[in-house]
């Protein structure tokens, strides 16, 4: 018991008594029995030493201070939790909860086929489209007859008093 | 911002038992009226126990960004749950459940990169402290970096579980069986995980006495 690491209070299962007695947590009863026993162990003396010595070690390692926005970070990041909760609301009490997983990916569906459906004309849109093409072609030969006939009545108009005037 | 600052921190009693007795039930408390939609609640509750949870981190991880964005999730995470909250447990013991199992799983997930990280965060820290200790001679401070980068060493070396232990007993003053909840496992677990970390702590800064 008086030599170094052999003293029973020292074994695993004890592990806590001598933690305990260095950090004065023991019930007074206990630690006065500690007392007695550290007193005539050296063993116990030289490890309550060296964990003195760890506890002063450990001591001497400060953190760092906290960063002064680091509240503002957290309440942005909730904000903005809140702010698409929305969303979720929307779908997750209507859907059982196996299902939740996909909504991603449901959602990714979805948007890409509003993509498609977007970007892709459909036949009525086609069909207006073809209609423009064609009503614009019908314009300008509309428009390059009147033109044609325009130049025919200016013609005839140019021509008409001398026509009168040789009449 | 939806959440208002609190104008004053909540006194502690005088009584140490009585005060410890006080602020768990006031958690459990602020935390029931967080569920009820009450923000200055959780605003109390993130100032008092945000710096021990970062410093927490801190310590497993060794550094400080980190540290911090796990900490960011931690209360991020207490607040998405707040409506299932019941207070079975100490406020506490859960708050850094969520803690160490967020730097349990970024210490396994980081594992080779850590080397060389925490290598750079100590030159980093060192920096700072230099700026910050300009009274103290070279000479002391440079033994002071040579103390706590052993120190620093000694903690990241030792097994993750035991290093969570260790890092609740000696700084956040848990008790066992809170330890044993934060860990999941039992009392006795807990007491034979720190015999060992201590074990090897005191061999390995035998020589700093
Ligand atoms: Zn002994």
């Amino acid at each position: 018991m008086s030599q170094a690491g052999i003293c029973p209070i020292q074994d695993r299962e004890n592990a806590g008594i001598l933690l305990d007695y260095c950090d004065r947590k023991l019930d007074p009863d206990m630690m006065a029995l500690l007392d007695s026993h550290v007193s005539q162990c050296a063993g116990c003396r030289q490890a309550l030493a060296a964990q003195q010595l760890v506890w002063e070690a450990l001591d001497s390692w400060d953190p760092a201070p906290v960063s002064i926005d680091f509240n503002r970070r957290l309440y942005q990041r909730i904000d903005k939790e809140a702010a698409t909760a929305w969303w979720r609301r929307m779908f997750q009490p209507v859907l059982p909860f196996s299902m939740r997983p996909a909504l991603p990916m449901a959602a990714a569906c979805i948007v890409l086929m509003a993509v498609f459906l977007f970007q892709a004309p459909s036949e009525q849109q086609l069909q207006k489209k073809m209609t423009v093409e064609f009503i614009d072609v019908e314009q300008v030969e509309k428009t390059l007859d009147d033109m044609e006939m325009l130049r025919q009545m200016e013609g005839l108009l140019q021509e008409e008093p001398v026509s009168r005037r040789a009449l | 911002m939806s959440i208002p600052q609190p104008q004053h921190s909540i006194k502690e009693g005088v009584h140490k038992d009585m005060a410890a007795a006080i602020v768990i039930e006031h958690d459990a408390e602020l935390m029931l009226r967080v569920r009820e939609g009450d923000p200055t609640s959780f605003t109390l509750l993130l100032e008092r126990h945000r710096t021990p949870v970062i410093h927490f981190l801190y310590r497993m991880v060794q550094n400080q960004p980190v540290a911090e964005e796990l900490a960011q999730e931690v209360f991020l995470r207490v607040y998405r749950s707040r409506a299932s909250y019941e207070p079975t447990a100490k406020f506490t013991t859960w708050l850094f459940r969520i803690g160490t199992h967020l730097a349990l799983n970024w210490i396994r997930d980081h594992k080779k990169e850590r080397g060389q990280e925490s290598l750079d965060q100590e030159k980093a820290d060192g920096v700072a402290r230099q700026v910050a200790d300009q009274r103290q001679s070279i000479e002391q401070e440079m033994v002071r970096q040579v103390r706590l980068s052993e120190v620093r060493r000694a903690v990241e070396l030792l097994p993750a579980k035991q290093r969570a232990a260790v890092l609740m007993h000696k700084y956040e003053e848990l008790e066992y069986s809170q330890i044993a909840k934060v860990l999941q496992c039992s009392e006795s677990a807990v007491k034979s995980l720190l015999f060992r970390a201590y074990e090897t702590l005191r061999v390995r800064l035998a020589h700093l006495g």
